[in-house]
């Protein structure tokens, strides 16, 4: 099943720990629970790597390329339920400039990784520090910011994804930091009930109020808010 | 090390430049590209591939082009054996010229790849000129994935009797003609392009060899393509079992 040897040796390594923990050891059982998690990072790492991820999500899931999202430090919950929804199908995107949707290249190597494999890999890239801010050109100013702060409030945004867009509720996504044409899309797909899978159905009439002006506005302060590292 | 660091670079400049790609993608003309997209066309005209060829390959760009190509197809060219990925190495450098050409320009349709064929990801001609250089030199898989070898004496009579001409005896092909190398390629990737080719969905496929595929039955597409897969390459080519590529440990 774990089909990477490095995969299979970061097992072999939890399973160390396991029977550390199990064995009547003088040492703090609070230094064993701590040590378990690297191994499974480390598996989630080497998946990431190995079953092609990093070719378009980046070093880290920091370093996506073109409009494709950065992953690092998201929420593991929704991660996975991203994936999951992408590999069946339940999550579509629009086209791509190439005339493909968007979740299509994803899709097509999804088979690789089980469902173990994707928590494992979810679980590694929740714990990443976000990808660092991606300055716009011309950069935002004040006025702006201020504009986007204020439209993501009036909004209502701010009741499921937290201040800043840095708090959201357990499960649901992080905003802050987020690539700018990234939102920009992913608003106006919810927005245009081409995204529905999930809980994309509680936010639909948050979106539904948005025009292409104040999605434009949102994305970019959005984009540009530090997402401080958890 | 230092290819690590510039590749990085280069991806994180690209992303910055985000919105550039969300409006179309630079360089790749995006009306030539759409227009194209609608063709069937095996030897297009215009394109990069003549220019590629012409060009001298830089063994160190090369490399470092590689590197993002080496998260689906591996480090060492060899692909998987699931047929996701296709092996590379060994592969005729005209072939992976035309073949990179027909993807980056809309000939051939390939979803999951596409960014990748992009100048904006990887370079102009010169990109493909490099790369392809550096992917034609690499030892091939000593143990690619093959079918269930339970048909392999009707394979080997629709091999010598429809495949041969173009394909070559052993399946090594023909560079000069941009006749691909089959032999030891992933059966399961054979099988889908094949079908692909047949159907039509591959649509920078031979005119000829679709003529020539035309009746083939099921059974036949199996049995061919299993005694395709268990065609060795010449010794020379082929790497050791368990060879790891330095250029990226
Ligand atoms: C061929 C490129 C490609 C590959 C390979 C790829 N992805 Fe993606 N991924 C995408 C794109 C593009 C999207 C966004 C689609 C959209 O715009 O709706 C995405 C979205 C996601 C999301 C949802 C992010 C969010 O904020 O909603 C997750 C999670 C994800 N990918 C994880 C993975 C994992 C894990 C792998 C490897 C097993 C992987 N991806 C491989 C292109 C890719
Ligand atoms: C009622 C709760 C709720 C409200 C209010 C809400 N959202 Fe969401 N939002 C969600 C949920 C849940 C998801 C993830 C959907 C899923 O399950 O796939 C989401 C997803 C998103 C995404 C896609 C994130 C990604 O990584 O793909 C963006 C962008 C977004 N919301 C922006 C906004 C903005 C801007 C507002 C205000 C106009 C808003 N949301 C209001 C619940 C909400
Ligand atoms: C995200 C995964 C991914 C990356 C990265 C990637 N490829 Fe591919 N490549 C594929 C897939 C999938 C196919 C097979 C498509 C099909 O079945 O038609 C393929 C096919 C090919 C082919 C055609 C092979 C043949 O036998 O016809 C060539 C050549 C190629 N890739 C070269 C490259 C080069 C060079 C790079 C780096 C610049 C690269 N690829 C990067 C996924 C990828
Ligand atoms: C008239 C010449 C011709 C004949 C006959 C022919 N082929 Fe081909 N074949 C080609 C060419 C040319 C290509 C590459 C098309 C392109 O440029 O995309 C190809 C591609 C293929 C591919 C895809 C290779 C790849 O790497 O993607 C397979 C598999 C294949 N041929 C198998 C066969 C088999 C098996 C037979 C016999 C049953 C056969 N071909 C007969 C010319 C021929």
């Amino acid at each position: 099943m774990i089909r990477l040897t490095l995969g299979v040796s970061a097992l072999l390594l939890g399973v160390a720990v396991a029977s550390a923990q199990t064995a009547p050891a003088p040492a703090a059982p609070a230094t064993a629970a701590p040590a378990a998690a690297p191994a499974a990072n480390a598996e989630g790492k080497t998946l990431f790597a190995g079953k092609t991820c990093i070719a378009c999500h980046g070093r880290g899931g920091a370093r996506s390329i073109l409009n494709y999202p950065d992953l690092a430090g998201q929420d593991a919950k929704y991660l996975f339920a991203q994936m999951t929804d992408i590999t069946e199908g339940k999550r579509v995107a629009g086209p791509d400039p190439r005339g493909y949707p968007r979740t299509q290249g994803m899709k097509d190597i999804m088979h690789l990784v089980t469902a173990p494999e994707r928590q494992a890999i979810a679980d590694y890239l929740a714990k990443e520090p976000p990808a660092k801010i991606r300055p716009l050109d011309p950069p935002i100013d004040d006025a702006r910011r201020a504009a986007g702060k204020e439209a993501f409030l009036k909004g209502g945004c701010v009741s499921c994804h937290g201040q800043e867009g840095a708090k959201p509720l357990s499960s649901y996504p992080f905003l802050a930091g987020q690539k700018r044409d990234y939102l920009v899309l992913q608003l106006t797909e919810i927005r245009d009930g081409i995204r529905q899978n999930g809980r994309v159905a509680t936010m639909r009439p948050f979106a539904k109020k948005l025009d292409d002006a104040k999605i434009a506005l949102i994305a970019d302060y959005l984009s540009q808010t530090e997402r401080a590292p958890k | 090390m230092k290819s690590t660091v510039s590749l990085a670079v280069a991806l994180a400049i690209a992303a910055m430049a985000g919105s550039a790609y969300a409006a179309g993608g630079p360089a790749v003309d995006q009306k030539a590209f759409e227009e194209n997209k609608t063709k069937k066309e095996w030897m297009s005209q215009g394109g990069e591939r003549e220019e590629a060829l012409t060009l001298k390959p830089n063994a160190a760009n090369g490399r470092e082009v590689y590197e993002v190509c080496s998260a689906c197809h591996m480090p060492e060219g060899w692909g998987l054996a699931d047929g996701t990925f296709p092996q590379l190495a060994g592969q005729h450098r005209s072939v992976i010229i035309k073949q990179l050409a027909d993807i980056r320009d809309g000939h051939r349709d390939n979803p999951t790849m596409y960014p990748f064929a992009l100048p904006s990801e990887i370079g102009g001609t010169q990109a493909i000129a490099d790369v392809s250089e550096y992917i034609a030199v690499l030892k091939m898989n000593p143990d690619n994935g093959v079918g269930k070898g339970d048909d392999l004496e009707l394979g080997a009579k629709l091999y010598a009797d429809n495949c041969v001409r173009c394909h070559g005896a052993t399946g090594e092909g023909d560079a000069e003609k941009y006749y691909p190398r089959i032999q030891a390629q992933h059966y399961e990737y054979l099988l889908r392009q094949y079908r692909w080719i047949k159907e039509g969905k591959r649509r920078n496929a031979n005119p000829d060899m679709v003529e020539q595929i035309k009746n083939f039955t099921d059974r036949d597409t199996m049995a061919v393509l299993d005694y395709v897969s268990r065609l060795k390459p010449s010794a020379d080519l082929i790497a050791p079992k368990g060879w790891k590529n330095p250029d990226f440990q």
